[in-house]
């Protein structure tokens, strides 16, 4: 395994991705990073990056596949000690809206959506994900890795991977995945400070305007009940806000609630 | 000294294993404290907290004692961890991994004893209490409320 150990050039931020660990190939950044963590104390904006994940991980039993070196494959290490626990979705949504605005970065005028609570669509087709994971000690967040999978020159796919795309798709050419790392760290400064100086309305207001299928009516299962509905946005701690055709409001968390196919 | 000594002087410290170098010249003074130094400082203040969270057992006790339940456990002498959010309990990092703790097993502050998932979230709950795991109060896999009680502990 090879391993670099570098001050990235060309990021011009102020402490995300400036430390950065580049591995070949790895188990998962994410359990990397967390090693990493425990044995040796990682200062906050740390970022490990590899060419290939040969156990990569989505959530739980999910596995996250890509072909080595076409892909952004990183986990940033952060220490949002200040944020309490029951908060800890606005992370999510800063997460979140760093990708988003990356991904619009490279394909402006594009249509980039986050699917709640957090993969990022382009053009209806999953583009990236996010897997945020936190260490809790004493009822407070230690240290939260968000682990970020982003298709960047990825061609062909394995069959039953979803509906993936990749920068490289969309725009007909390939792209530097440092680059897309540079921007991706800029974007995440950015959110990530706007959370730390309590600039909530701002995660909340981005978050919901670029959210997936907002105000439009779909065919919604929740339970055994099945009706139409249509987002109008995702609540402090992460609910899915929807309205019924009779105007009442109904909250939803994750795997409570369904969209049926069109 | 520019910008480039200071990071390669950063890396020095980061890579030498010291928590605390410092440099002073005519012209300034410069101090290069490693995450393990703020990390012990912040463990200091951690610690603060176990002394507090025996508070709500002692609580606990005395209702364990008031209504005079079939408890095995003698829950005088016992911790009871609880969840420190709303979500959903897993006892194990993924469906076919071994489980973080079982009935029986030591652990200690740092020791991760369980996974709180909520809204795609995952949560790794440190222990907080160095002792010998007794009981297991919740499934794998089951939702939990905030301050939900999980663990029994026989404090070391």
């Amino acid at each position: 395994m090879s391993r670099k150990f570098s001050i990235s050039a060309g990021v011009e931020t102020l402490f995300i991705g400036r430390n950065h660990i580049h591995l070949n190939e790895t188990a998962s950044t994410n359990n990397y990073a967390a090693e990493m963590l425990r044995q040796v104390g990682t200062p906050e904006g740390t970022v490990v990056t590899a060419n290939y994940q040969s156990s990569g991980r989505g959530q739980r039993s999910n596995t996250w596949k890509s072909t080595p070196g076409e892909n952004l494959l990183c986990t940033f290490i952060l220490k949002p000690n200040w944020l309490l626990l029951k908060d800890q979705f606005l992370l999510n949504k800063a997460i979140a809206l760093a990708v988003h605005d990356t991904a619009e970065a490279f394909c402006p005028g594009s249509f980039i959506r986050i699917k709640w609570p957090n993969d990022i669509l382009l053009e209806n087709k999953k583009l990236s994900g996010i897997l945020v994971e936190n260490a809790v000690h004493a009822g407070q967040i230690v240290s939260t890795l968000a682990g970020i999978g982003f298709n960047v020159n990825q061609e062909n796919f394995e069959e039953g991977s979803g509906n993936p795309v990749s920068l490289k798709l969309e725009l007909g050419a390939t792209v530097d995945v440092k680059h897309v790392l540079a921007t991706l760290s800029s974007f995440l400064e950015g959110w990530y400070l706007r959370l730390k100086s309590g600039k909530i309305d701002q995660i909340e207001e981005a978050f919901n305007y670029a959210l997936w299928k907002r105000d439009e009516w779909q065919s919604w299962q929740s339970n055994d009940r099945i009706f139409e509905g249509k987002i109008t946005g995702c609540d402090h701690q992460g609910k899915l806000i929807l309205l019924d055709r009779s105007n009442q409001e109904f909250r939803f968390s994750h795997g409570e609630i369904s969209l049926l196919p069109e | 000294m520019d910008i480039r000594e200071i990071q390669d002087l950063i890396k020095f410290v980061a890579k030498s294993g010291v928590s605390e170098v410092s440099l002073e010249t005519d012209d300034f003074k410069l101090t290069v404290k490693t995450e393990q130094a703020s990390k012990a400082g912040r463990e200091t203040i951690v610690y603060q907290v176990p002394s507090e969270a025996p508070a709500p057992v002692v609580q606990a006790a005395p209702a364990a004692v008031a209504a005079p339940a079939p408890i095995a456990e003698p829950a005088s002498n016992t911790v009871t961890i609880k969840s420190p959010m709303i979500g959903t309990f897993y006892r194990s990092p993924g469906p076919d991994k071994a489980l973080f703790v079982n009935v029986g097993d030591e652990v200690a502050p740092g020791k991760v004893i369980c996974i709180i998932e909520a809204m795609k979230l995952f949560n790794e709950i440190e222990c907080d209490v160095k002792g010998r795991i007794v009981k297991i109060l919740v499934d794998d896999a089951s939702p939990v409320e905030y301050d939900q009680p999980l663990f029994l502990v026989e404090p070391a």
